[in-house]
């Protein structure tokens, strides 16, 4: 069976086209989910992503409105039987606010209370930045970086106003010793850095206690292909070659392990 | 806004828009759907200011600061500042940005909501809790302002 994966849009999303096409490109039977579709429409899907943009105006908070939308009741269900759920800069901003990561055990807590969030860059501007970021978690941490060798090097796009991980810091430990920040940020050479959103940990995403999830700010979907390298060295080798600019590149491993792992399910 | 003492000497502004509200409007529909019985929903910007000032003063820089206040489609309330009235949601980031207000000094900025009832008037103190619970403050970057003491003042820089 090919696992079908709902691409959902709600008003304000963005990014959902190049999410699609780097889904379908790493042979991912993707479609794209409107926020008017029924909930037990997404439920059938087998796995969910959640890309960029400003949902609901990021009104309230980014992604807090988005994150209480009734499509998301689908999506916390397939999270708690195990689905893959990937979101994507304002989709990770939603899965935070929706508490699906970093999803600690509370005890007496509700399941939908934030525990972390993206908040404000550091800088209190937005961030637009080729950044690579690096495989920290043990590669089996995550269902998304199964089967990526550890330490594996992803260069992405970030582009983000609120792309700082804040928690309180009994939380910031727990994420930091459960291994919830399974990327963080790092250069070319895989060497770490210093967050250039300040993010906390580092952190560029997190994954879920089970690891079936992953909130990533970067986006992937905009470096999947040679041509989006900002690389003035790679630009110049892929200038007037068409095959050589639609080649997959960069992010494209991302969802090419997505692929790998939702054939697994 | 509680008017009652001015025995902080904090001054504030509280500007409100007078067209349709959108952020307003989705958090009222989101908590209505979550189940909070609330007739309405209103918020403001509450500028309040860090250092002494003579309210009029304050008042007029607010007044002509484009970044705040457009005198289209903006009402400004300014008085002293002590503690939310009934039916008042002070909301503010761990973080908040600092800002100058004209020559007068530094302020802050917090959300202040008014929840109100199905006959208008002000919510139940549980409402308020269960409105900041489900939706207006995370707990993660957000605190709410039972007193205008508990705002969190030098503890964070202006960048």
């Amino acid at each position: 069976m090919n696992a079908r994966v709902a691409i959902l849009t709600f008003p304000g999303s963005n990014s959902e086209d190049e999410t699609l096409r780097a889904c379908t490109d790493a042979g991912i039977a993707a479609e794209i989910v409107h926020w008017t579709a029924g909930v037990d429409e997404v439920r059938a899907f087998d796995g969910y992503v959640l890309p960029g943009g400003f949902a609901y105006e990021d009104r309230v908070r980014a992604g807090a409105v988005a994150a209480h939308d009734r499509l998301m009741e689908a999506v916390r269900e397939g999270a708690e039987r195990g689905k893959l759920v990937l979101g994507i800069c304002n989709g990770a901003q939603i899965l935070l606010e929706a508490g699906l990561a970093p999803g600690l055990p509370a005890a007496g807590a509700s399941p939908a209370r934030p525990q972390a969030v993206f908040t404000r860059n550091a800088q209190r501007a937005f961030l637009c930045r080729f950044v690579h970021v690096l495989l920290t978690a043990p590669p089996e941490r995550c269902a998304f970086t199964a089967r990526l060798p550890a330490g594996t090097v992803i260069p992405m796009w970030a582009s983000h106003g609120e792309g700082r991980l804040a928690a309180v810091p009994e939380v910031l430990e727990r994420i930091d010793s459960g291994e919830h920040a399974v990327f963080c940020y790092a250069d070319a050479a895989g060497n770490a850095i210093a967050a250039p959103n300040g993010s906390a940990l580092d952190a560029a995403a997190l994954t879920n206690v089970k690891g079936n999830v992953l909130a990533i700010m970067p986006h992937a979907e905009r470096s999947a292909w040679a041509y989006q390298s900002c690389t003035p060295a790679e630009r110049a080798r892929y200038r007037g070659d068409t095959a050589a600019m639609l080649a997959p590149a960069g992010g494209n491993v991302l969802f090419q392990a997505f692929a790998h792992a939702l054939a697994a399910i | 806004m509680n008017t009652a003492s001015t025995a902080t000497g904090h001054i504030a502004a509280a500007i409100v828009l007078t067209i349709p509200d959108n952020q307003a409007r989705t958090a009222y529909s989101t908590l209505r759907r979550l189940g909070l019985a609330i007739g309405g929903l209103r918020r403001a910007d509450v500028i309040v200011l860090e250092d002494p000032a003579e309210l009029g003063a304050f008042e007029a820089a607010v007044r002509q600061n484009e970044a705040l206040f457009n005198e289209n489609t903006h009402d400004l309330w300014a008085g002293p500042l002590e503690a939310p009235s009934p039916g008042e949601l002070w909301i503010i980031d761990d973080r908040p940005e600092r800002f100058v207000i004209g020559k007068l000094g530094h302020a802050v900025r917090f959300a202040g909501w008014r929840l109100e009832d199905a006959a208008g008037n002000p919510a139940a103190g549980e409402h308020l809790d269960e409105a900041a619970r489900l939706l207006l403050c995370n707990p993660a970057v957000q605190r709410r302002i039972l007193h205008v003491h508990d705002l969190p003042r030098g503890e964070y820089s202006a960048r």
